[in-house]
C-alpha cells in the first residue's frame, strides 16, 4: 500500500498545478457503472470538473462531490470526452469512452492524409476552454483507420491508466477557465 | 401486509443494499458485481407470489438507483418486473418440480441483466458497450439459480409463514 502511495508522489505532467491524493474507497457498484468514489471531497479542496489523475495519466474527471466524497467518472466511460493532441504528429481530436474494458476513440479532428503511428502518445490538448489543462497523458495508440471518403481517420486509443486498479489517485486541483 | 412483516422486509432489503454498496468491490465472480438485491428479489417472487415479488423488487431497485449512475427509476422498474414475472411464472407451475425455482432463478438473473441493458439502450445510456455482457448475464444467471432456493426460504420466513401458505413451492 505504502508503495503504490509512493509511486504517485512527484506526478512528472502536472507542473504548478496543486494536487490532492486521495484513496479509491469504491469501486463501480454494478456492472454498467464507470465510476469510482474516492475518499476525499469538498473538504479538501475538491469540486466538480476536476481531472484526476495517477502516474500513468488520466484517470477521469470528478464528477460529484460531497464534503468528504468524491465521485469519478472514468475515462472508459460512454459519456467521457476529453480534448486531445497526438504528440508526434500533433493532431487535435475529441477522445471519448467507449466503455469498460475498451479502449478509447478519437472519430473527429484526426486529418485522414496523416500518418499516425502506432504507440504514438496521445496527451490533452489544453487548448483554449478545454476542460482539462494540457500535456497530460491520456493513451497510447494502438491503430488508426480512414474509411472511404472520410476526411478524418478513426484512432484507437488504449488509455495510459490502469483504471481496473486503482488504489490512489490524484486530484488535480484545476479548474477551466470558463 | 402487517406492520411487522413490512419492517422486516425493509430490514433485510436494507441490510442487502448496505453489505452489497460496502462490498461491492469484493463481492465478484470472473469480475462480475453479485447482484444480492436481485436475487432477494428473485427469492420474493418464488416465496411470495407476482405481488410480493414486484413489491420487494420495486423497493430493493429505488434503493439501488440511489447508488447507481443510471437514470433514477431503471432498477426499480427491472427488478418490480422480474419480481412479478418470477412470482406468476411460479405460481401457475406445478409444483412437483424441484429444480423449476432454480430454473426460474437462473433465467430471471440473466433476463434481468439484458433486460436493464436494453432499458438502458431505449433511454440513451450504452450499456451495450460492455465487451464482457455475455459473462455478466452467465455469471449473474448462476448466482440468482444457485441462490434462488435459499433467498425464497428466507424471505417466506419474512413473510412471516410457512411458505405453503403463501403460495411458494420451494
Amino acid at each position: 500500500l505504502l508503495k503504490r502511495l509512493t509511486a504517485q508522489l512527484g506526478l512528472p505532467f502536472v507542473g504548478d498545478i496543486k494536487t490532492v491524493t486521495a484513496r479509491v474507497v469504491s469501486g463501480p457498484v454494478s456492472n454498467f457503472d464507470n465510476i469510482v468514489v474516492l475518499g476525499k471531497g469538498r473538504a479538501d479542496g475538491i469540486s466538480s470538473g476536476m481531472p484526476v489523475v495517477t502516474r500513468g495519466g488520466l484517470v477521469g474527471v470528478v464528477s460529484n462531490v460531497s464534503d468528504h466524497r468524491a465521485i469519478v467518472t472514468l475515462v472508459t466511460d460512454p459519456g467521457f470526452r476529453v480534448g486531445v493532441r497526438l504528440s508526434r504528429t500533433d493532431q487535435i481530436g475529441v477522445a471519448r469512452g467507449q466503455g469498460r474494458g475498451r479502449p478509447l476513440i478519437i472519430d473527429s479532428g484526426v486529418d485522414a492524409n496523416v500518418k499516425i503511428r502506432r504507440n504514438e502518445l496521445v496527451t490533452t490538448s489544453g487548448l483554449n476552454d478545454s476542460l482539462f489543462p494540457p500535456d497530460v497523458p491520456v493513451g497510447k495508440v494502438l491503430s488508426s483507420a480512414v474509411s472511404e471518403g472520410d476526411l478524418d481517420q478513426r484512432v484507437v486509443v488504449q488509455p495510459v491508466a490502469d483504471v481496473d486498479a486503482l488504489t490512489f489517485v490524484d486530484v488535480m486541483l484545476w479548474k477551466p477557465k470558463n | 401486509m402487517s406492520t411487522s412483516t413490512l419492517l422486516r422486509v425493509a430490514v433485510l432489503v436494507l441490510s442487502a443494499f448496505v453489505f452489497e454498496a460496502a462490498l461491492a468491490t469484493h463481492l465478484r465472480i470472473a469480475g462480475v458485481a453479485i447482484d444480492l438485491l436481485l436475487v432477494l428479489t428473485i427469492g420474493a417472487g418464488l416465496a411470495g407470489g407476482p405481488d410480493r415479488g414486484a413489491f420487494v423488487g420495486f423497493l430493493a431497485g429505488v434503493l439501488a438507483d440511489l447508488v447507481l449512475m443510471t437514470p433514477f427509476g431503471m432498477s426499480a422498474l427491472t427488478y418490480a418486473l422480474v419480481g412479478y414475472a418470477v412470482g406468476t411464472l411460479r405460481s401457475t407451475s406445478p409444483r412437483s418440480s424441484g429444480w423449476l425455482p432454480v430454473a426460474l432463478g437462473a433465467l430471471a438473473g440473466g433476463g434481468a441483466v439484458l433486460f436493464f441493458v436494453l432499458l438502458g439502450e431505449l433511454l440513451g445510456q450504452s450499456l451495450l458497450t460492455r465487451p464482457d455482457l455475455w459473462l455478466v448475464v452467465l455469471v449473474e444467471a448462476i448466482v440468482c439459480g444457485v441462490l434462488a432456493v435459499p433467498s425464497a426460504r428466507v424471505m417466506a420466513w419474512v413473510w412471516g409463514g410457512s411458505p405453503a401458505r403463501h403460495g411458494a413451492l420451494v
